[in-house]
């Protein structure tokens, strides 16, 4: 189980910083081509921008665990420990739900708009969109592991990255 | 509208991350309210939300900030920092609020401003006999600067919403984060005279120079981030890419300090932080449409100009509400919330959209460094292991000096526009 | 039963594309008694041209008046409207958006969910020009200009030469003052509303196509409404197109004048400049004239007597 958290863990990464190396790749060129050039890059913006939010969402649940998603925390934490362990539970179960409906729907929207073409690239939107079913699945499952089942899945020494 | 804000209260005092916060309220609202065909609308809405181009100088500056402070970049400032004002009484503390300027000129993000000063400053500082809390508050009050210093993420945000001029926005921000620091300055000598706090050996011209020579390659940024907007080279959210390469350069070229753990921590980090920024963005566009169905903006202005129709009161109601709502919510969630009501606002009492744009972003930076939700508190008390009550108390009389710069922005719109009106031309 | 409608559209209250909202509101609520009334909700308050788009196709939002290109995406014989040099003027586009033709294309929203109950105007575009205003053809070569990043648009201006520059409309103004820009192809109404006057060193009067839009409405909420409401709607919608589409020309003349007031040239060019213009994009009319729907619009609109 730990190996294969490690293993995803990797892969996340892998893929974090291959998509901000993109982003900034290609933002570089995009105002090179623009400046020294004749020929404006047409597709740039878009690549930049889908690239963003599948990097945002394929990254959603492992900066959740990261302790990156920030909350009031500080009257919760005066109350006796089983106590914050129920809220944070409840939290939990609530949150779920929420990422769940977003996870269908999206699912659902990203289906619905298979016919519109991204504006410079030749991409159907449906595979843009399906990063919102997608995002919210990964954080779930995150969600679940932690508040739910009760397991830290991020060392500590990565909690203050920021 | 009485389902949303009870979800919202109640998950929020159960201390849910405040992007489920927002997300749970608006699915209550459109459950209980009988408005489940919206439901496709929230996937929809966050989609929006998130696919703005401006968005991208997130990332882009957070891995500059990143790359910088693997590269060893922050010691070098606060060194050419201290070189100048280590020789007053108190010197640290002046050191601490300018080495926070000087780092504002680099970072996008009072939170990277924060984490990287309280780190390198707070230990310095214990050992000089300074009071670690003041210390802390100190430092994450001064933190506050680094958004009003070009760049600055929450001014592209706000430009990107109200459609206001993000080169403008950005020139317009540095005589307030000048006077900001002043104001804190001389609080902090006044602290230092009281408290006895040391001051460091002054020291000779060619130490000085010497220190910024080697920080000469981080001081150039905010300048070719201006110059490069303003000689029509890259946009300013172009800018981020350009300060990213050029951190990477910098540090890889001249200071030699990267390496590829470095360089991995760098990138893994800024894309966790991202994510992290962009769901709450996500989430908070989803309530503003409930605002928008529910015609929150006009209700907010009808209300305010019945009440009354003296400017000056409308706009120190602005500034009470969004001082109120930075205290739960963070800067780009109070934005995208509250920058609809805000330009129809600005709209009723003719007001420059650039010195208008300036005041909201001075309010919600205060929301940065006000309990209960401070993102700064929080990261300077991760950092120097104090509690966030302790620093708040200290923090209080420095919000008070910022409050009074707010004051003067607000009603001295001169303060904000001069120099934008001398370099741009323009408004 | 009364029925009210939530209309959404994502301009300030200045643009036509507003007028064409109030207008609507106006003559709905008049012919139908009051039976059919509209909520309008300006300034993307119910989301951008994307979403707006979506929600009509969704029913979650009632209606829209949006841009006709941005649903060109969805059925790419929409692009018929903003081919360069095709619809003549103001005056023909009033006649021409009522016109068979147009119908057949708008009609084929239908199987998306959406009705396009008519077609509108948001303003004839120009070119706006950083420096010199453009005087020749060949001056416009390899400028720096912002066009919509779509395939149309860049297709058009690369067979016009210049360098087609996507950029993010917030932006422009900016990247003009600091001549990141060149040039931007614009309407005249905007060059008011976003102060590019204050940037521009002049406005060569290209008219090369239309900024038209659609006023839509999700199909399965028009199919629900009685047929009196449903009739009021149609002719609602038919009654404004006219006075709509004038009432930009008017405001056009306008914004001449105050340009001319603030000393900006504005430069009419001569019929050898639209000869050489036209001549560059007559390859990317025929190119899209292979759709069938798209042919029979420029033939109608040649027949016109347009060009
Ligand atoms: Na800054
Ligand atoms: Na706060």
């Amino acid at each position: 189980m730990k190996k294969f958290y490690l293993l995803y863990q990797t892969l996340i990464d892998g893929l974090a910083i291959f998509g901000t190396a993109v982003v900034l790749v290609v933002g570089g060129l995009q105002v090179w081509f623009r400046y020294m050039t004749d020929a404006s890059l047409i597709w740039s913006e878009e690549v930049m921008r889908y690239v963003m939010l599948w990097l945002v969402m394929i990254c959603a649940g492992r900066a959740y665990s990261a302790r990156q998603f920030l909350g009031m925390r500080g009257l919760v934490e005066l109350l006796p420990r089983p106590a914050v362990r129920a809220i944070d539970l409840a939290s939990g179960v609530v949150t779920i739900v929420f990422l769940g409906v977003i996870a269908y729907y999206g699912a659902d929207f990203a289906w619905r708009t298979r016919l519109q073409t991204a504006s410079t690239l030749n991409v159907s939107l449906f595979w843009i969109h399906l990063a919102i079913c997608v995002g919210p699945i990964l954080l779930a499952v995150h969600v679940l592991v932690e508040e739910v089942l009760g397991f830290k899945l991020t060392p500590p020494s990565e909690e203050t990255s920021s | 509208m009485s389902w949303l804000a009870g979800f919202f209260v109640v998950t929020l005092l159960a201390g849910m991350p405040i992007a489920f916060v927002l997300g749970v309220s608006a699915l209550g609202y459109f459950y209980f309210t009988d408005q489940t065909q919206f439901l496709l609308v929230l996937p929809q809405r966050m989609v929006a939300g998130m696919d703005h181009f401006v968005l991208l100088a997130i990332p882009l500056f957070v891995l500059a900030g990143n790359i910088m402070d693997v590269g060893g970049l922050t010691r070098r400032l606060v060194g050419a920092a201290n070189s100048v004002v280590g020789r007053f009484r108190g010197g640290l503390s002046l050191t601490a609020i300018w080495g926070a300027f000087l780092f504002g000129g680099v970072s996008g993000s009072a939170a990277a401003d924060a984490a990287a000063l309280g780190t390198v400053l707070v230990p310095d500082m214990k050992r000089q006999g300074y009071d670690v809390d003041y210390s802390a508050a100190l430092i994450a009050v001064s933190s506050l600067m680094a958004p009003l210093v070009p760049p600055s993420i929450a001014m592209i945000i706000y430009g990107a919403l109200s459609g206001t001029s993000i080169s403008q926005l950005f020139i317009a921000g540095i005589v307030p984060g000048v006077l900001l620091a002043c104001v804190l300055s001389i609080y902090a000598v006044w602290t230092a005279h009281r408290h006895g706090y040391p001051r460091t050996e002054a020291l000779p011209l060619r130490r000085i120079l010497r220190g910024f020579g080697e920080a000469a390659p981080i001081l150039l940024l905010p300048v070719i981030i201006v110059g490069g907007i303003r000689g029509g080279i890259f946009t300013a959210t172009e800018a981020a890419a350009i300060a990213a390469i050029y951190a990477l350069l910098v540090s890889g070229l001249v200071y030699r300090a990267l390496n590829w753990t470095f360089l991995r921590q760098a990138f893994v980090s800024t894309a966790l932080i991202t994510s992290a920024i962009y769901v709450l963005v996500a989430v908070a566009n989803i309530l503003a449409f409930i605002f928008a169905i529910e015609r929150v903006p006009q209700m907010v202005v009808e209300t305010l100009t019945t009440i009354t129709d003296n400017p000056v009161l409308i706009l120190l109601m602005v500034n009470l509400i969004l001082l109120v709502l930075g205290m739960f919510l963070d800067t780009i969630g109070v934005l995208i919330l509250t920058v609809p009501a805000l330009t129809a606002i600005g709209q009723t009492l003719g007001l420059d959209p650039v010195h208008l744009g300036v005041m909201v972003i001075f309010n919600v930076l205060i929301g940065f460094v006000t309990p209960p939700v401070g993102l700064c508190l929080f990261i300077i008390s991760a950092v120097t292991g104090r509690p966030v009550e302790k620093v708040s108390i200290r923090a209080l009389p420095m919000l008070g000096l910022a409050l009074c710069v707010l004051l003067l922005i607000t009603f001295v719109p001169q303060v904000v526009l001069a120099v934008p009106n001398l370099i741009g031309g323009a408004h | 039963d009364p029925v009210s409608l939530r209309l959404g559209h994502a301009v300030f209250e200045a643009h036509p594309n507003h007028d064409t909202a109030a207008r609507f509101k106006e003559a709905v609520e008049r012919i139908s008694g009051g039976d059919v009334t509209i909520d309008i909700y300006p300034a993307r308050q119910l989301g951008d041209v994307k979403e707006l788009m979506e929600g009509v196709q969704f029913g979650t939002v009632d209606m829209t008046v949006n841009s006709a290109t941005a649903l060109a995406t969805l059925e790419p014989s929409i692009n018929a409207f903003q081919l360069p040099g095709v619809i003549p003027d103001y005056a023909g586009f009033a006649e021409l958006a009522v016109s068979d033709e147009a119908r057949a294309i708008m009609d084929t929203l239908d199987k998306h969910g959406m009705i396009a109950l008519g077609l509108y105007d948001g303003g004839q575009r120009h070119f706006l020009t950083v420096g010199e205003p453009v005087e020749e053809f060949a001056q416009m070569k390899g400028k720096k200009t912002r066009v919509p990043p779509a395939k149309l648009f860049v297709d058009i201006w690369q067979a016009v030469g210049v360098n087609p520059t996507p950029m993010n409309y917030g932006e422009v103004y900016s990247a003009l003052e600091t001549s990141t820009l060149d040039a931007v192809e614009i309407n005249l109404t905007s060059i008011e509303s976003e102060k590019f006057y204050e940037v521009a060193g002049g406005v060569t009067l290209t008219g090369h196509y239309f900024w038209p839009s659609f006023l839509l409405i999700n199909k399965a909420r028009f199919d629900g409404l009685t047929e009196e409401q449903q009739a009021a709607i149609r002719e609602a919608a038919n009654e404004i197109v006219e006075p709509q589409v004038m009432a930009v020309a008017e405001l056009d003349e306008t914004v001449k004048a105050n340009l001319a007031d603030r000393e900006i040239p504005v430069i009419e060019p001569s019929a050898s400049f639209m000869e050489d213009f036209n001549a560059a994009v007559a390859p990317v009319i025929e190119s899209y004239s292979q759709d069938p729907l798209i042919a029979d619009f420029v033939a109608a609109a040649s027949a016109s007597g347009a060009q």
